[in-house]
C-alpha cells in the first residue's frame, strides 16, 4: 500500500511540476520581452540585446516585428550602424504596416549613412514609393540631401535640402543657397594644382592650399639642402653633391610635394565637412513638429 | 471623399508644408557631424614625460625632428613604431649608449627586405617591431 501511495505522489509532482514549467515557460518570454524594453527605457542597450536574443532564440518566430526594430533600435544606439541597418531590414520584412515599413526605411537609411554607405544609402531611399504623403516626401528629401552630398553631388543636394524646409521658411532657403555657392570655391581648390606648384618651388603648393606653416618648412628644408648641394660642389666635386646631398634633397622634395598633395585633399575634405555641418545647423533651426 | 472632408485634409497638408519639418531635430543633430573631418595630430604622450636632463634633451630633439624634418618627408619608414619613436623609446629604457645602440639595429632592419619576421599592422600595413 505504501509503495503505491509513493508512485502516486511521484507522479503527482511530476505531473505538476511539468505543468508549472510549461506555464512559467511562457510566462518567462512575455516577461523577459517587456524587460527588454524597460531596459531599452532605461538606455542599457547591451542588455537589452543580450535578453531579446534570449526572446528570439526561445520565442522560435514569435514577437519577431516588434524584436527586430527594437534589436535595430538597441544597435543604433550604440553606435553600431551596420548591425543597426541589418536589423532593421529584418524589422522591414517582418513588418506589415506600410507607414511604419516608410520609417523602418529611413532608419535604415540613417543607419547606413552614419556608417559612410552612401550608395546603399541612395538604394534604400530609391525604394520608397513614388507617391509619399507631405510629411514622409519632406523626409526623404532631408535624407536624398545627405546622400547626395555624400556622393559628391552637390547640385542635386541643394535641390533636396531646400525641398526638404517648409516653404515658410524663405530665409534659411537664402541661407542654405548661399552655403552652396561657397562649396564652389572649395571645389576650386585642385590637388594636382598644389602638387605642381610644390614640384617647381617646395613649398608653394602647401601655401596655395592654405598650409603657411607646412609650406615655409617645406621651403627653407629644400632651401637647406639646395644651398649645401652648392657648397659641397664648389668645396668638394659634382659627384660629392649626387652621392651624399641630392638623395636626402630628393627624398624631402619628393615628401614636399606629395604632402602638398595630401594637404590640399584634407582642406577640401575638412572644408566639405564644414559646410555640411552648417547646413544642417540651418535645418536645424527651422521649425520642427 | 466629402467636401468638408476635403477641405479639411487640403488645409491640414498646405499648413504642414508651410510650418513643421518632417525631420526631427534629434534626427537632424544625429548627421551634423557625419562628414566634419577632425584634424588628426599626434601627441607623442611618451615624449613629453623625462626623468632627466638627459631624457630631456633627446625628446626635445626628437620632437623637433618629427614637427620640422620628419613632417616633410613621405612615409619611407616600414616600421611601427617608427624609427625614430623606437630610438627614443628606447634611450629611455636602456639608457644613451645601449639606447643608442638598439635604435642602430633598428635603422639597419628598416628595409623591408624580411617581411617574413615580423607581423604587419592592418590599419597602417606597416611592420609590427616593438620596443621589448
Amino acid at each position: 500500500m505504501n509503495i503505491v501511495k509513493e508512485k502516486l505522489s511521484v507522479f503527482f509532482i511530476l505531473i505538476f511540476s511539468l505543468l508549472g514549467a510549461t506555464k512559467g515557460h511562457t510566462q518567462d518570454l512575455h516577461q523577459t520581452f517587456a524587460f527588454a524594453n524597460e531596459l531599452i527605457e532605461s538606455e542599457q542597450y547591451e542588455r537589452a540585446l543580450l535578453t531579446f536574443h534570449r526572446v528570439l532564440f526561445f520565442g522560435k518566430g514569435s514577437y519577431q516585428e516588434e524584436i527586430f526594430h527594437q534589436m535595430g533600435t538597441c544597435y543604433y544606439e550604440l553606435q553600431d550602424f551596420e548591425n543597426a541597418a541589418r536589423y532593421y531590414d529584418l524589422a522591414y520584412f517582418a513588418e506589415k504596416n506600410d507607414s511604419i515599413k516608410i520609417e523602418l526605411t529611413f532608419k535604415k537609411t540613417s543607419s547606413l549613412l552614419l556608417n559612410k554607405d552612401y550608395g546603399y544609402a541612395q538604394i534604400e531611399l530609391f525604394n520608397l514609393p513614388d507617391n509619399l504623403n507631405p510629411y514622409f516626401s519632406q523626409k526623404r528629401n532631408f535624407y536624398e540631401g545627405i546622400t547626395y552630398f555624400g556622393l559628391g553631388n552637390f547640385t542635386e543636394s541643394e535641390k533636396k535640402f531646400l525641398r526638404a524646409l517648409p516653404s515658410g521658411n524663405a530665409e534659411e532657403k537664402e541661407e542654405i543657397k548661399q552655403i552652396f555657392k561657397n562649396l564652389e570655391k572649395v571645389e576650386k581648390i585642385s590637388p594636382k594644382k598644389a602638387r605642381i606648384l610644390s614640384m617647381f618651388i617646395p613649398g608653394l603648393g602647401q601655401v596655395y592650399a592654405g598650409d603657411w606653416r607646412n609650406g615655409l618648412n617645406s621651403f627653407l628644408l629644400n632651401a637647406g639642402f639646395a644651398v649645401l648641394a652648392v657648397q659641397t660642389a664648389f668645396q668638394y666635386s659634382i659627384w660629392d653633391v649626387a652621392i651624399s646631398i641630392l638623395p636626402w634633397y630628393q627624398r624631402y622634395h619628393m615628401g614636399g610635394y606629395m604632402g602638398a598633395e595630401r594637404i590640399a585633399y584634407e582642406k577640401i575634405e575638412r572644408e566639405k565637412g564644414l559646410i555640411y555641418s552648417e547646413i544642417l545647423e540651418v535645418i536645424s533651426e527651422t521649425k520642427t513638429d | 471623399m466629402g467636401k468638408k472632408t476635403f477641405i479639411i485634409l487640403a488645409f491640414q497638408i498646405s499648413l504642414f508644408n508651410f510650418f513643421v519639418t518632417a525631420q526631427s531635430l534629434p534626427e537632424v543633430k544625429a548627421h551634423q557631424k557625419l562628414m566634419v573631418e577632425e584634424e588628426e595630430k599626434e601627441e607623442y604622450e611618451f615624449a613629453r614625460e623625462s626623468k632627466n636632463e638627459v631624457e630631456m634633451v633627446f625628446s626635445g630633439l626628437f620632437l623637433g625632428y618629427k614637427k620640422f624634418i620628419s613632417s616633410q618627408d613621405g612615409n619611407t619608414c616600414v616600421f611601427t613604431p617608427s624609427c625614430s619613436e623606437y630610438a627614443l623609446m628606447s634611450i629611455k629604457k636602456h639608457g644613451i649608449i645601449l639606447g643608442t645602440a638598439n635604435a642602430f639595429d633598428r635603422l639597419t632592419r628598416c628595409n623591408g627586405l624580411s617581411p617574413e619576421k615580423y607581423r604587419k599592422d592592418p590599419e597602417s600595413t606597416l611592420m609590427i617591431d616593438k620596443l621589448e
